[in-house]
């Protein structure tokens, strides 16, 4: 980035923008908005079409017609799925394992990355060579000991299992954000709370969770997301209704000769409503995350 | 050097070397190591040992013959069979085909797809952070929500994508059933769902280089087409290799996608991969040292993916 302060230094988009307006024909600035507008349809429309298929009846799924008229809308999908007690608890489940896991991820994170970002100790480097390897190893490496493991531990079919294999996963990544937004912190500002007399933890609490709130955020958003979606790891690890979570929801409305694909979407719009709330309330934060270089290293 | 001066001086007297040892558990309590510990203990202790360790017992499992249910494996005799027999197995075979093919034709594809788009966007399109953020929205909606209304889509009678290639005239195909068609139906969801990151990152890359040399290339005359592909493209490197194995890395990851599409163990042959072949192969067979055989196989072609991009940022000194 440039940081002259002439005013003839615009953004980069801006200067580009005046250098084409000369050359730019409006033919070929349709032909750019013409690609950029269809690839903006082909991300788009799957998921409008899901959300507007959970409000109308199985008729319209199978009907040629691509738009469902204004009368046909109902909430009748919803009411079903939601009537169904299991469906529900599986919706609990999710809720209980996601914000579990991502307290337990958060505060093991802040901790560790405050020593990965303050503390200068032998191996810190290899530290973060191997938490940042983990992220990129298939969870299917594992299965089979982290199975075993869990079998003589006695938490398969338990939520605390799960929370536990979900926190595994997410931490090294949790760990890795959060030191990167800690790192931005200006060092000065935890000498001066020493000064005043603050212990490591009250530096902590008083200074830098405060300051990485967006960092938090983040990190937040990530194991939460992870957790939520995650299939593989509870397929193997919960054996009863009881500890299902919501991606098995959807299979209630699958067998094997017959789908309900209104309800299958209507409970597929309902996994995913969180997770694009959430997006919604953090992506600024994951934008500007991604846009300082992907994952902050130094 | 104080240490040691104190060292040599006291080196006569046991009372001092006493001291001096208590001075340097002292100072040893009192370094950052020990005291940074409990901070950093927990998570290294957790991933150790359930990343690492399961990483390291899983090739041990690997080397028995250990089968069946409810067992302890037998550590005291290992062997390469698992190994022989997995080498052998036209299975193992198929599936590392499939897994290569799904790495290398969704991680090319994303990369051009996401460069193209992202130089056009770099171009112009105001109101970039909005934009810039929808994109993404696709990479954090589960494998199961995608998977389920792309195997709605991708129905033969009433499917979206048949409906639409039907309007010029083409089709309609049995996607899901044809397997030569299958494992292309697999990766252009794929791409659908993870080409907007890449196109992020690049714009992300575009963004930093300088306006000069785009004024540069300008005053020697260079179409702007030439500009992007000699001069702005080539400085990419360092965008297009985290895409790149960011992309991989999911690809890696498949087994969720297509285990909520087929909703089994058992995908179609055409884009059956390493990863369901595993799990198949233990939960469902309890074939454990078999699939944990398997699981090495793939930790290899992981580690094929990993450990270059490790080294080249270890040596660019990024980390």
């Amino acid at each position: 980035m440039a940081t002259s302060t002439d005013p003839e230094d615009r953004n980069l988009s801006q200067r580009i923008d005046a250098w084409l307006d000369e050359d730019m024909s409006p033919r070929r600035a349709i032909g750019v908005y013409l690609v950029l507008g269809l690839y903006f349809a082909f991300l788009l429309l799957p998921v409008v079409y899901m959300v507007l298929a959970s409000f109308t009846s199985q008729s319209f799924l199978f009907s040629p017609e691509l738009v469902p008229a204004l009368g046909d809308l109902t909430l009748a999908n919803y009411e079903t799925v939601l009537s169904r007690g299991d469906f529900r608890t599986y919706f609990y489940n999710s809720m209980i394992v996601a914000t579990s896991t991502t307290l337990l991820v958060l505060t093991v994170g802040i901790l560790a990355g405050y020593s990965m970002s303050r503390f200068d100790y032998p191996g810190r480097g290899g530290l973060l060579y191997a938490f940042l390897s983990t992220q990129m190893l298939p969870i299917v490496l594992i299965l089979i000991p982290f199975y075993i493991l869990m079998f003589s531990l006695n938490l398969v079919d338990s939520l605390l299992g799960i929370v536990i294999a979900h926190s595994v996963i997410g931490i090294p990544l949790g760990t890795w954000l959060l030191k990167g937004y800690i790192d931005d912190i200006p060092e000065s500002l935890d000498e001066a709370a020493k000064m005043d007399g603050c212990s490591h933890l009250s530096v902590l609490r008083r200074v830098i969770v405060p300051l990485a709130m967006p960092g938090i955020a983040v990190a937040g958003f990530y194991t939460f997301i992870l957790s939520w979606n995650d299939y593989l790891l509870v397929s193997v690890l919960s054996q009863t209704a009881g500890t299902r979570t919501l991606p098995f929801g959807l299979q209630l409305f699958q067998s094997q000769n017959a789908v309900a694909w209104n309800l299958l979407i209507t409970a597929a719009v309902i996994t995913m409503a969180p997770v694009i709330l959430l997006f919604a309330v953090a992506q600024r934060w994951v934008v500007e995350g991604l846009a300082s270089g992907g994952m902050k290293g130094n | 050097m104080e240490s040691s001066q104190d060292a040599v001086a006291g080196a006569g007297t046991g009372e001092h070397a006493v001291e001096d040892r208590r001075a340097r558990l002292r100072r040893f309590w009192k370094s950052d190591f020990v005291r940074s510990a409990p901070y950093w203990g927990i998570p290294l202790l957790l991933m150790g040992l359930a990343v690492y360790g399961g990483i390291i017992w899983n090739i041990l499992i690997s080397l028995t013959d250990y089968q069946g249910f409810l067992e302890r494996p037998d550590y005291g005799n290992l062997d390469l069979e698992m190994y022989r027999q997995a080498l052998s197995d036209s299975a193992v075979h198929l599936t590392a085909r499939n897994t290569f093919v799904l790495l290398v034709a969704f991680t090319s594809v994303s990369l051009v797809l996401g460069l193209f788009l992202a130089v056009l966007l770099d171009r112009d399109i105001r109101e970039k952070s909005k934009v810039q953020t929808i994109y993404l929205l696709p990479m954090a909606l589960s494998f199961v929500v995608t998977a389920q209304f792309w195997l709605w889509m991708y129905n033969y009678n009433d499917g979206l994508v048949n409906t639409v290639i039907g309007l010029f005239g083409l089709g309609p195909y049995n996607w899901i059933g044809n397997p030569s068609l299958v494992l292309g139906a697999v990766i252009f969801a794929l791409i659908w769902q993870f080409s907007g990151y890449t196109m992020v990152v690049f714009l992300a890359g575009l963004q930093s280089i300088s306006n000069d040399q785009f004024e540069a290339a300008r005053v020697d005359g260079a179409s702007i087409f030439k500009t992007y592909w000699r001069v702005i493209i080539p400085q990419l490197k360092s965008s297009s290799v985290s895409a790149a194995v960011v992309l991989m890395i999911f690809a890696l990851k498949i087994f969720t996608f297509l285990y909520a599409m087929f909703g089994t163990y058992r995908p179609p042959k055409g884009t059956d991969v390493l990863a369901t072949l595993m799990v198949r192969e233990a939960f469902q067979l309890q074939k454990w040292a078999y699939s944990a055989s398997i699981a090495t196989i793939l930790l290899a072609m992981s580690l094929l993916v990993i450990a270059p991009y490790l080294y080249y940022q270890y040596r660019e000194g990024a980390l």
